[in-house]
């Protein structure tokens, strides 16, 4: 083997394990001085080879490979879970459409009083006047002058309208008076009843006057003094 | 029927899930060293070579089931990463800027932190990457030259050609700058 050949191949690889380039490097120590050369050159470059790991790299791989792994679970759902998307979708926009139909004012007094029974009717708290107008005052109205006994007043939800809700002395028996603020969505009827009670409904601008008393009891007196005393600021 | 039969796959389809997981992290804990240190070669660059590294392993994932041999793990990964890299140079053909928008630097390898105090270190990374990478091949995986050629492709007769060049021109380099020492030396003296 030349010399040429010898060194080529040590270069290609320095780890060979020829027979050739064994009996050559033993019949010439020049040659076995190159091989021990080149294979320090390779200890050498292996060490510098040796570049350091980033801490953590293997953490982050297997981190980074869940991540996708979650993103791509959360993107392939299965088809009833964007059904159940859909179908609750459909009821939010339905209870919306329904939930814009007009509120039946008359209907929701009449149960009102009814459901309330007679906690409220047979309530005697006394209230005066100033107590009355304080209580109107959030509404922005008032009475100007004695309308008679008042023996409850209080706010009430009237379907998630706060209104006030006020039990007053009328000519025979107890009348129920609701003042609600007005709502393009309420649907006013001049005159309900059901089996118990009759009621009047007055739009007075700024509210809604509702009054509700026993079959017998003449709602118009009572609804026209307070139509007269009630008034609202601008 | 329908029910129970569905609860069986899916039970099933988890206990598959969950060895697929198991056999990819080890996998990761194996060789993420080992990939890292070729692509830092392959790019010199620890910060892109981590970048490469992780999409490696992500695309290691993807198509985990198509390695069929552990033996074979690390020079699939190889694969995997030496195409990543090639991606990386047609995306860059088209991160076309105007330089006067740009700081620009020279990133040679040369001028990286605790890069430039080993001579040997420079010169490796000054090769050109055609012979840089049998060589890593060779020196750093202890690949046979008939493995690093299925590796890169190439016919045996080429690679050995570029061993031997890497070799001879790191040889060159390391007397040349011994010479340019020496005559230093003598100025000095």
């Amino acid at each position: 083997m030349d010399d040429l050949e010898f060194r080529r191949t040590i270069y290609a690889d320095p780890n060979s394990k020829d027979e050739a380039l064994k009996v050559a490097a033993k019949q010439d120590p020049k040659k076995q001085q190159f091989w021990n050369e080149v294979k320090k050159l390779d200890a050498d470059i292996k060490q510098q080879l040796h570049a350091e790991v980033p801490q953590d790299l293997a953490h982050r791989i297997v981190l980074q490979q869940s991540l996708q792994q979650h993103q791509q679970l959360k993107s392939r759902q299965p088809w009833y879970v964007a059904m159940a998307a859909s179908v609750a979708l459909m009821i939010g926009i339905s209870f919306t459409l329904l939930n814009a139909q007009p509120i039946d004012l008359a209907e929701h007094a009449l149960t009102h009083v009814n459901l309330e029974g007679d906690s409220a009717l047979n309530a005697n708290e006394h209230v005066n006047l100033q107590q009355l107008n304080a209580k109107l005052a959030s509404m922005g109205g008032k009475f100007d002058d004695d309308i008679g006994e008042i023996y409850f007043a209080n706010y009430c939800d009237f379907d998630q309208v706060r209104s006030l809700h006020v039990v007053l002395k009328g000519e025979q028996g107890r009348v129920t008076v609701f003042i609600v603020p007005h709502n393009p969505q309420f649907a006013l009827k001049s005159h309900f009843a059901d089996s118990r009670f009759i009621g009047q409904g007055i739009d007075i601008g700024k509210a809604t006057l509702l009054v509700v008393g026993e079959k017998t009891e003449p709602l118009f007196k009572t609804t026209e003094k307070l139509q007269k005393h009630l008034l609202f600021s601008a | 029927m329908l029910f129970t039969r569905n609860k069986a796959d899916s039970s099933k389809v988890s206990t598959i899930m969950a060895t697929k997981q198991k056999r990819y992290e080890t996998l990761v804990h194996a060789l993420h060293g080992d990939i890292f240190r070729y692509a830092y070669w392959l790019v010199r660059d620890k910060s892109v070579a981590e970048d490469i590294v992780q999409e490696t392993f992500l695309r290691a994932w993807r198509s985990l089931d198509s390695l069929k041999d552990e033996k074979a793990a690390k020079s699939w990964l190889i694969t995997i990463l030496r195409r990543e890299n090639a991606r990386r140079f047609e995306r860059k053909q088209f991160d076309l800027v105007d330089i006067d928008d740009v700081s620009v630097t020279d990133d040679a390898p040369s001028h990286e932190a605790g890069l430039a105090d080993n001579e040997l270190h420079r010169h490796i990374a000054s090769l050109a990457d055609e012979y840089r990478e049998p060589l890593v091949l060779q020196v750093m995986f202890g690949m046979s030259g008939e493995e690093i050629s299925a590796q890169l492709g190439l016919n045996k007769n080429t690679v050995m050609t570029r061993l031997f060049r890497a070799r001879n021109q790191l040889k060159d380099l390391l007397e040349n700058a011994d010479s340019n020492n020496q005559s230093r030396g003598s100025k000095n003296g």
